[in-house]
């Protein structure tokens, strides 16, 4: 193009000049002809348009025979939508088909509702592999094992399953213990401070989340400072994760902010980590996660060591899962990946389970009345696994809200070769395709009156046996790692908030509308009061 | 682009949040051995910057591989300057009841000949006191501010040996340190890791990209009870051999401290060694008053050595650490300029890293453009203190400095050529001693500086030269006139030495 536009501004009398000895005079002239009267202004709207006509062209092709737009807006198609997206819109989306389609910029966006659709996608890594969000690369970086796909990406799985176990869970109780305590009293204290008026507690439950899962994760080797730049800072990274970005990061956007963030979370867990080896080396206890991690590769690396030697080693001894060393820096992206899983989700998940028990007094009262049964009557008991296992009605509200309001809508893959979803519809390669969770979760055939919230169901009713739509937690080989532990975590805070704290919330007209912000929050970001229970 | 970020409903616990308890603080530095401060070394440095830091709230943990009172022979005269930075650091009570002895100045002695040097008055001082340094035993003052540093609140003091520096993978920042306790390995994380392990420090080596260079060694004995000519003044004794220094550290003991150029044929092994060397060179050249205990003392035979290192300041660079105190910057010990340096680094570095300047010490941005000020800032009275210590230790020793050793411009270092003593250096040496005879500007000016209480580099520059014209002046006076066209010629090497002398050492003050 730039040729062209520069052909236009060949002088004549130059083109004379030159080509009279050559005897091109007369291509001169056509070129002339060509030429004259257009600028590269023209050239360019023709190009314009012809790149206009290509992308519709191109998506038109693409969307076959799914649900979708007709056309698409010029290159960014409804990207101003994901920008502020809206529940409703999505809802509406899941409605239109089993499988829908967008075209954002560059990407084709194809949505899988219903719910074995959705398991298709999930159960087929042949064809996809999980790309988080548009811009999840770019913050977790590309090398970050959740991209990691087949047998890579199983055996890094592997060595992460022991990190997960019961035995290891029970490990991270006090830990979680230490952090509910000090929020609840920021809960009174941000309570007492607002004259018990009623405050949006969305950003407070965020917080408290953080720095359980940082306490989790990492332990005590970063500060409660850091923890708190990281809970403040985490909101940036939210805020970036949209469906789809503009395909680069400008400056000073969303997606410019949540990257400088993900770098200052991955520098303090390299730190973490650093310190980690250390303290792992000189014989400490596993007090998080890391620990537990790193302890796994010092022991894989001593057996090494004596097998290189000759030493024998019995094989009881031997590793579960021999790993190799990790350095500081991939040991903090698998740290980050976990606080990216947990902190949005679990956040939404506290918020709604906060709200759901203030409005409903007969579930608060029954979780009371079990968290202190377990406890036999003692209130300050510290939490133990076989306590866990007792909270039936916890764990019952616990899934009932998960259901009700799942944290996460939709799970987006990447198509890596043409994906015969259906019969009559091929996936493009290279195209983004999301299964989605809320329509399974809100199937009448598996839960009836779906939209009630309702405990019992999991206790006296058939919500159990509905393994093939409790898509909460995802499905295939990429389904979450830590669910056993969120919905722990959320069991022992609610259980343990139930006992120690009386809460109000002042419902508004907002209250039950579902706000998108990466997970799902209720739009009045849950007012309520907190007072000390006696 | 960001709108819906409820800023409203953000940060509301951030804001909220009442200042970290000093509770969760001592938690984090006993259980988790976590700390905004590791430092390395409880020595003269690292105390004082402990105390310090921890009076600004800083959460220090202070390592040390040796609780026990230190026996050493260097560390035992504090110029004034040091007396008054350590009372601006509140320490000054760490000099009571350890037996210190006032110290009011100096008496130069040469070929027999005595000039006292008192401290100048301090202008700057409201009370107009008369400057006093202190002189001690080493490991009583160590002891004390230890006791002080231990009580100080926000500072733990650790026995434990440190063995390695622990470091980010990702991004290098240091984080602190590993260590041996007992028989455990152990482990210190701090936001900011401080290196004041000593002259031979274990770690310098990987972070500095100087090293220090030792071309002579003080031997040191105690005397006991022995009378110096000019009692509470530290003396300096010159003659045919490398000077001494006497200077009283108790009621009854009296430190000798006697430089002893490497290789210097009279401390050879076949000559009998250092004792031969001490009682065949140097005891002739004694004070008559002072020899009898000087005898008694080498014929007790508990001779111990320091080397007298040269190393010149650097900035710290590395994200996380600095490195401060002899492992850092040495200058030879004949003016008794270290601890001065010290007190006045902690001085320095305390008010530039206090937390209304730099709330976080993990702020490794603002950490290393505060310790790009502080290795400009120091300078006033660092500088000086490390060229007048290295211009003066030439002049002294006056054996000859070739700047055709190769290793004299690389090193800004001395060459000592045993027995070749210089003749433009001996111009110099008799210069300045007639220097000081004039006495008023002429004493005041150098001992101002040496005592770490005048703060200008040109000061030092003037009178190092004031010197060099005077002892020019001399040759030109005492010679006789038909040699004269030699005489002017020996006057301008004499000029000429005196700028290769101390112009190395200018130069490496201002480098980075």
């Amino acid at each position: 193009m730039a040729a062209a536009a520069g052909n236009s501004f060949t002088s004549p009398a130059a083109n004379a000049l030159y080509g009279s000895g050559l005897d091109v005079k007369d291509v001169g002239g056509v070129l002339q002809r060509l030429f004259n009267g257009t600028s590269g202004w023209t050239i360019a709207l023709t190009v314009f348009l012809m790149l206009v006509v290509y992308d519709q062209i191109l998506y038109i092709y693409q969307k076959g025979s799914i649900a979708g737009p007709r056309l698409k807006i010029p290159f960014m198609g409804p990207f101003l939508d994901s920008v502020n997206p809206k529940f409703e819109g999505y809802k509406a989306k899941w409605d239109s088909g089993d499988l829908s389609c967008v075209s954002v910029f560059h990407k084709f966006v194809v949505i899988a509702s219903t719910r074995d659709m959705a398991r298709k996608v999930f159960n087929s890594p042949m064809y996809v592999k999980p790309c988080v969000v548009d811009v999840a690369q770019k913050l977790l970086r590309p090398t970050n094992w959740v991209f990691l796909d087949g047998k890579a990406h199983v055996d890094f799985r592997k060595g992460l399953n022991g990190l997960f176990t019961r035995r290891a869970l029970e490990l991270y109780l006090p830990g979680q213990e230490e952090v509910y305590d000090k929020y609840f009293a920021k809960f009174l204290k941000l309570s007492e401070d607002a004259g018990r008026k009623p405050i949006p507690f969305m950003s407070a439950f965020r917080e408290l989340n953080c720095a359980v899962s940082c306490r989790t994760f990492v332990g005590h080797y970063t500060t409660d400072e850091a923890v708190r730049k990281i809970a403040n800072d985490y909101y940036m990274i939210t805020a970036a994760l949209e469906l789809v970005n503009f395909p680069i990061i400008i400056p000073f956007t969303k997606t410019w902010y949540g990257k400088k963030a993900a770098d200052m979370v991955l520098e303090e867990f390299a730190k973490c980590a650093a310190k980690s080896k250390v303290r792992m080396a000189a014989g400490g206890d596993i007090t998080c996660i890391m620990d537990g991690w790193v302890k796994a590769m010092l022991e894989s690396q001593e057996y090494r060591e004596k097998v290189a030697k000759g030493v024998p080693v019995d094989e009881a001894n031997k590793p579960a899962i021999l790993l190799r060393e990790f350095t500081d820096f991939e040991i903090s992206q698998t740290i980050f990946t976990f606080l990216f899983a947990s902190q949005d989700a679990s956040s939404s998940a506290t918020t709604w389970l906060f709200q759901l028990m203030a409005d409903r007094p007969d579930v608060f009262e029954r979780v009371r009345e079990e968290q202190l049964r377990v406890r036999d009557g003692d209130k300050d008991r510290k939490i133990d696994m076989d306590m866990m296992d007792k909270m039936v009605y916890t764990r019952a509200v616990v899934k009932e809200t998960l259901r009700y309001r799942p944290p996460v809508l939709m799970v987006p893959y990447m198509v890596k070769k043409e994906f015969p979803v259906t019969a009559s519809y091929t996936v493009p390669k290279g195209s983004m395709v999301v299964p989605t969770t809320y329509p399974a979760l809100h199937d009448p055939e598996a839960y009836p009156d779906p939209d009630t919230f309702n405990p019992d169901r999991w206790i006296t009713g058939t919500a159990e046996q509905q393994v093939k739509n409790w898509l909460v937690f995802g499905t295939g080989p990429h389904y979450c790692l830590g669910q056993t532990y969120a919905q722990l975590n959320l069991m022992a805070m609610i259980g343990k908030a139930s006992l120690h704290l009386d809460w109000v919330h002042h419902a508004t007209a907002q209250s039950e509308t579902i706000k998108v912000f990466a997970t799902i929050f209720p739009q009045d970001d849950c007012p309520l009061v907190f007072t000390k229970r006696e | 682009m960001r709108s819906e970020v409820p800023n409203s409903s953000r940060s509301m616990i951030l804001r909220s949040d009442p200042d970290v308890s000093a509770d969760v603080r001592d938690q984090r530095r006993l259980r988790d051995h976590d700390a905004d401060v590791v430092i390395v070394g409880a020595g003269i440095l690292g105390c004082a910057l402990a105390v310090a830091l921890g009076k600004q709230g800083r959460s220090v943990l202070l390592l040390e591989k040796s609780l026990k009172e230190p026996d050493r022979i260097v560390g035992e005269l504090l110029q004034p300057g040091g007396v008054a930075a350590l009372e601006k650091l509140g320490l000054r009570d760490c000099l009571d009841d350890i037996d210190a002895i006032p110290v009011y100045g100096y008496e130069v002695i040469y070929y027999g000949q005595g000039v006292e040097i008192p401290y100048p008055e301090n202008a700057n001082d409201p009370n107009r006191r008369r400057p006093e340094g202190r002189s001690f035993h080493h490991g009583r003052f160590i002891q004390k501010l230890r006791d002080a540093a231990m009580r100080t609140p926000n500072v733990n003091i650790v026995e434990t040996t440190v063995t390695d520096i622990v470091k980010n993978g990702w991004t290098g920042q240091i984080l602190g340190v590993q260590s041996q306790t007992k028989l455990n390995s152990d482990y210190y994380f701090g936001s900011l890791t401080v290196v004041a392990d000593g002259y031979s420090s274990k770690f310098r080596k990987q972070y500095i990209k100087h090293q220090p260079v030792s071309r002579s060694k003080f031997w040191g004995l105690e005397l006991i009870d022995t009378e110096l000519p000019r009692p509470r003044h530290g003396h300096v004794v010159l003659g045919d051999s490398a000077p001494v220094l006497l200077y009283q550290i108790g009621t009854h003991e009296t430190r000798a401290l006697v430089d002893v150029p490497d290789n210097i044929p009279s401390a050879s092994v076949k000559n009998g060694g250092v004792k031969s060397h001490l009682r065949n060179v140097v005891l002739p050249g004694l004070p008559k008053s002072v020899r009898p205990a000087f005898e008694a003392a080498l014929d007790k035979g508990a001779l111990r050595s320091m080397p007298n290192s040269w190393l010149p300041p650097t900035t710290n660079k590395t994200p996380g650490m600095v490195i401060l105190g002899d492992a850092m910057n040495m200058r030879h010990p004949l003016t008794g300029g270290g601890m001065t340096v010290a007190f006045n680094d902690v001085v320095l570095l305390s008010e530039l890293l206090n937390p209304e300047k730099v709330p976080d010490l993990g702020d490794t941005k603002v950490v290393l453009q505060q310790m790009s000020k502080f290795h400009w800032q120091r300078k006033n009275l660092t500088s000086v203190i490390n060229i007048l210590a290295q211009a003066l230790y030439s002049l002294f020793a006056a054996n000859g400095t070739d700047p055709s050793d190769p290793g004299y411009t690389t090193n800004y270092s001395l060459t000592l050529k045993p027995e070749t003593a210089d003749p433009q250096l001996r111009v110099l040496q008799l210069g300045c001693f007639r220097y000081f005879q004039m006495g008023g500007q002429c004493i005041d000016g150098p001992v101002g500086l040496l005592a770490g209480i005048i703060r200008q580099p040109f000061v030092l520059f003037y009178h190092f030269f004031a010197v060099a014209l005077y002892s020019i002046w001399i040759m030109l006076r005492t010679r006789s006139l038909l040699r004269l066209p030699l005489t002017v010629v020996g006057g301008a090497a004499v000029f000429w030495k005196a700028c290769v002398v101390i112009f190395p050492y200018i130069f490496s003050e201002v480098k980075v």
